[in-house]
């Protein structure tokens, strides 16, 4: 009964969001570890937003001359080799970062929880639903089979790189993760009297699914959210990297890296060491803040 | 005599265990639930009293044997007859909280079932929530609220509600006050013993607890391992129970009060396992009354007296002694 | 006669986002020798909360803040951790709401038993087996020496709860504190296991302390009683006399339901309420209690004796006892 429990008070917890997010700040108040997680996401975000206007020159823009500068009063990183102040670049990268993040985030989240709601709920022992729900398991299993990287490369270079694409290879990547965390809930949450209730009110196998099981299920994803957008966040700075992710002029600290690295055997330390720096610290962030929120939700407030 | 509103009969259900092992639950059970009638349904665990109330609801398809509702077999009806059903069966379920959709509104769990009625429209049904509600003594306000805002007795009130919302003719209650503290339970009997007085409709109480099913019922049937052992009206079986079981159930009430003598007529061990089922009558083993025979034959449901049927060799000779409990 | 165990102003606190919330308040009472005590309270009263002090079992965010709990004139609460692994088990012994969960499920039920015996006993194995299944077999487990071997999920509640017994009896203690020694159990089971508890601490002149929601347990089986709620005992008296002469309101209210749930005749009962405000300057019970006056919501009544071994926490007691004033 006890993780039962847990998933659904989990659910059940209708204070309004706003409530349940300054509780998390106070919750992480006791954690230096979740807090510190907190603020990189906070900076991150308000990076995403602001970023590109609150940087002293256009991240875009190549300073002809003024390449391969070292960190100065005018430019606090140091310039990269095509003389883009590289302050400017770092702190605009979490806006095309968090957006990929994001967009594919919540399109794996949103059809694996269904996903899994639906191999969760109609997983049985005979028939044509026995064959639904096991084909989708195979399905993730041969998705979680690749190494992640390796997949992601393969699509983007089958579809060729941009945006988009990174999007869709992520999306697709991230997709059994949720569905597993979705449907092991499932199997707790359709065992309860109120599914039966529902039966017994005439809903059909369908709607029940949908309308009673899976916003009862849908809490365990959610948690797992967060840790997913870092890992996103590594990976399209990995695909990025070996120029299959972001286009070349769009600030991304993978890209920046990438282009930074010779140059750093040429003793320009500060073209790849800062964007580095930030990638490492936010991924880390997302994590922490990811377990911390899993911490936060089962079970509540745990001390 | 008016016919049945729902007959049980000859009702099996058997679960494979694996290994060729397999659990029978419910064996071979018949009995009739009148029109208005309030019919207990008392046992411990292993009884079968719950899968019993599953089958009849049609949650569960029975192994053999048929559930009768107003003269049609449940398990063959075509999809239109199973929502008529489904608006004149409800169910009350044990747990109250783990029975409502945490993330629904109280205002939409009790409308799902109305949902069944597709003449109504939408300001009717309405009404009819408002009716349920109040007549379970619920505010009007707790329609916008979530179940967790109310306390265990208030969330089975709102069961209640949704169950008789669509004006049932049956419904069955799966122990309804177990999971409730004591001093709410007689509250909640008295609800449910009023609903059915005033609204007629018929009840299938399933229960543990013999007390909480004399509140109520008009009578009751006894089940142990899956079989009815002893079946008459509320008060004969209290004023004089005829089988052992019975006996020994009544016996084990605790009544808060110390002046009370306790009986001692108990049953030794335990309650065996259903997948393993003693050959014989099934209380042989554990029973101060067992004979020779009983551990041979087992003994069918009997009339031993007018409206009162017990399953043992030995009721009827024990009813000429003095009912010493 | 000095008592045994002698639970003297007992305060717990406990922390919950940086404040300290009172959930035992001055909590006194006492069980003689060979006496058996039963404590009523429901949900949220502390009754949990109180055996785990006397064990020693509460660690921080719970807090002791006052008060000592004597065994013997030994205070519990002054002990050190191993001062009291020597205890438990020994001096004082628990059983559990839910015995399956109690015992260990990866080891044979003899083993686990034997495991209690050696805790506090040097002796070799093959004795210890010996003691075990003895124990066993007074317990009521049937063929106990090919029971020894099997694992808890093997068995069903009843007998788990009897392996626990069994575990509690192993060193007779003095005292045994049995926290709702019938949940989940079914009802004929039930009977069997507060017999078997009754006729075993009667023989071994055990002193048990029942902890129950159940009024009808305490009515059955214990000589004194104890009424709990939010924190603070609010009411003490002899059985017999606790059943006709109650005094506190909740005290009154909760017979009223419990006689209600067993009794089909009489009107339902209404809720007394499980839990009052814990507040330093008031009653517990004043939000909920229709005798509530003003000074009920601003003075804290104390527990004081009304008659010989008749203790109430109520300032209108002596009202209500001359029977003028209705609860």
């Amino acid at each position: 009964m006890s993780s039962s429990s847990e998933i659904l008070g989990m659910a059940s917890r209708r204070g309004s969001i706003k409530r349940g997010l300054r509780d998390f700040v106070l919750f992480a108040r006791r954690r230096p570890s979740v807090m510190f997680g907190l603020v990189i996401v906070g900076v991150t975000l308000f990076l995403a937003l602001f970023g590109p206007a609150v940087a002293p020159f256009d991240p875009e823009h190549a300073l002809p001359g003024a390449g391969l500068q070292p960190p100065s009063f005018q430019h606090w990183m140091g310039t990269d080799v095509s003389g883009m102040d590289i302050f400017s670049r770092t702190i605009s990268a979490p806006r095309i970062d968090l957006v990929i993040a994001l967009v594919s985030s919540l399109i794996a989240f949103a059809v694996g929880v269904a996903l899994g709601v639906i191999s969760g709920y109609f997983a049985s022992n005979r028939g044509v639903a026995r064959f639904i729900s096991e084909g989708i398991m195979r399905c993730a299993d041969i998705l979680q089979a690749f190494p992640v990287f390796i997949f992601a490369l393969a699509l983007v270079g089958f579809r060729g790189p941009g945006t988009g694409n990174v999007i869709a290879a992520l999306a697709f990547l991230n997709i059994p993760y949720f569905l597993r965390v979705t449907r092991g809930a499932v199997f707790q949450v359709r065992e309860q009297p109120f599914i039966e209730a529902a039966r017994c009110a005439g809903n059909s196998e369908l709607r029940i699914a949908f309308v009673h099981v899976m916003p009862n299920s849908a809490g365990p994803a959610l948690a797992n959210i967060s840790p997913g957008i870092g890992f996103a966040i590594l990976l399209t700075s990995a695909l990025s990297f070996v120029g299959a992710g972001v286009p070349k002029p769009t600030p991304e600290w993978g890209s920046m890296i990438s282009i930074g690295a010779p140059n750093m055997i040429t003793g320009q330390w500060w073209t790849a060491l800062f964007p580095g720096i930030f990638l490492g610290l936010t991924v880390l962030g997302y994590a922490l803040c990811g377990d911390g929120l899993r911490d936060y939700i089962d079970p509540m407030n745990r001390r | 005599m008016t016919e049945a509103l729902l007959q049980i009969v000859n009702l099996t259900k058997i679960f494979p265990m694996g290994h060729g092992k397999s659990l029978t639950a419910v064996n071979d059970v018949s009995f009739d639930v009148g029109r208005g009638e309030a019919v207990g349904l008392v046992g411990e665990s292993g009884s079968g009293k719950t899968t019993l109330g599953r089958c009849v609801l049609g949650l569960i398809e029975p192994s053999s044997g048929a559930i009768v509702f107003r003269g049609e077999n449940i398990n063959r009806l075509s999809r239109p007859h199973m929502r008529e059903f489904r608006r004149r069966v409800q169910m009350v379920f044990q747990e109250p909280y783990a029975s409502l959709s945490p993330r629904m509104r109280i205002g939409r769990i009790v409308e799902e079932p109305l949902r069944l009625r597709q003449d109504l429209t939408p300001a009717q049904r309405g009404k009819r929530i408002a009716e349920a509600l109040a007549m379970v003594r619920l505010e009007q306000s707790s329609i916008d609220k979530y179940p967790h805002q109310f306390s265990a007795g208030e969330q089975q009130r709102v069961a209640i509600a949704r169950a008789i919302a669509t004006e049932p003719e049956l419904v069955v209650l799966d122990e309804p006050t177990s999971a409730l503290d004591v001093s709410v339970r007689s509250e909640i009997l008295d609800l449910l013993s009023d609903l059915q007085r005033r609204l007629r409709f018929s009840y299938l109480f399933i229960s543990h607890d013999l007390t909480a099913v004399r509140r109520v019922c008009d009578r009751v049937a006894v089940m142990y391992l899956g079989r009815i052992v002893e079946t008459a009206r509320t008060e004969a079986i209290f004023d004089r129970p005829l089988h052992p079981y019975s006996r020994a159930l009544l016996s084990s009430v605790l009544y808060p009060d110390p002046k009370t003598v306790l009986p001692r007529f108990v049953l030794s061990g335990e309650i065996p396992s259903p997948i393993d089922l003693p050959v014989g009558c099934h209380l042989h083993q554990r029973c101060p009354w067992a004979i020779e025979g009983c551990a041979t034959r087992s003994p069918s449901l009997e009339q031993i007296q007018e409206e009162h049927w017990a399953a043992c060799f030995r009721a009827r000779e024990k009813v000429l002694e003095p009912a010493s409990l | 006669m000095a008592s045994l165990l002698d639970i003297d102003a007992v305060s717990v606190s406990y922390e919950r986002d940086g404040k300290w919330v009172r959930v035992l308040d001055e909590v006194a009472l006492t069980v003689e020798p060979g006496e058996s005590l039963g404590i009523v309270g429901e949900s949220g009263s502390g009754k949990t909360v109180l055996i785990r002090a006397v064990l020693g079992l509460l660690h921080p965010p719970w807090r002791i803040d006052s008060g000592s709990v004597l065994l013997d004139g030994d205070d519990l609460l002054k002990k050190s951790e191993e001062a009291l692994l020597r205890l438990r088990g020994k001096a004082i012994a628990i059983t559990s709401p839910e015995p399956r969960k109690h015992l260990n499920p990866l080891l044979r039920i003899g083993e686990q038993i034997v495991n209690v015996i050696a805790a506090h006993a040097k002796m070799p194995r093959s004795v210890a087996m010996e003691q075990a299944v003895e124990l066993l077999t007074r317990v009521g487990i049937p063929d106990p020496r090919r029971r020894a071997f099997a694992y808890p999920h093997e068995l069903s509640g009843g007998m788990c709860q009897r392996i626990v017994i069994a575990m509690a009896l192993a060193h007779s203690p003095k005292v045994i504190l049995a926290d709702e020694p019938t949940a989940g159990l079914d009802v004929t089971i039930s009977r069997q296991i507060l017999d078997l508890m009754h006729d075993l601490v009667q023989r071994t002149g055990s002193s048990l302390v029942v902890v129950s929601r159940d009024l009808g347990v305490i009515a059955h089986y214990c000589r004194r009683v104890a009424v709990m709620h939010s924190g603070r005992v609010v009411e003490i008296d002899d059985v017999e006399h606790f059943f006709e002469h109650a005094v506190h309101p909740y005290s009154r209210n909760l017979l009223r339901a419990a006689r209600a749930a067993r009794d089909h005749t009489r009107p339902a009962a209404p809720n007394p309420g499980t839990r009052g405000a814990p507040s330093d300057a008031a009653c517990g019970y004043a939000s909920r209690c229709v005798l509530s006056e003003p000074r009920c919501r601003e003075t804290r009544p104390s527990l004081d004796t009304l008659s010989l071994g008749h203790l109430v926490r109520c300032h209108r007691r002596t009202e209500i006892v001359s029977a003028e004033v209705e609860a």
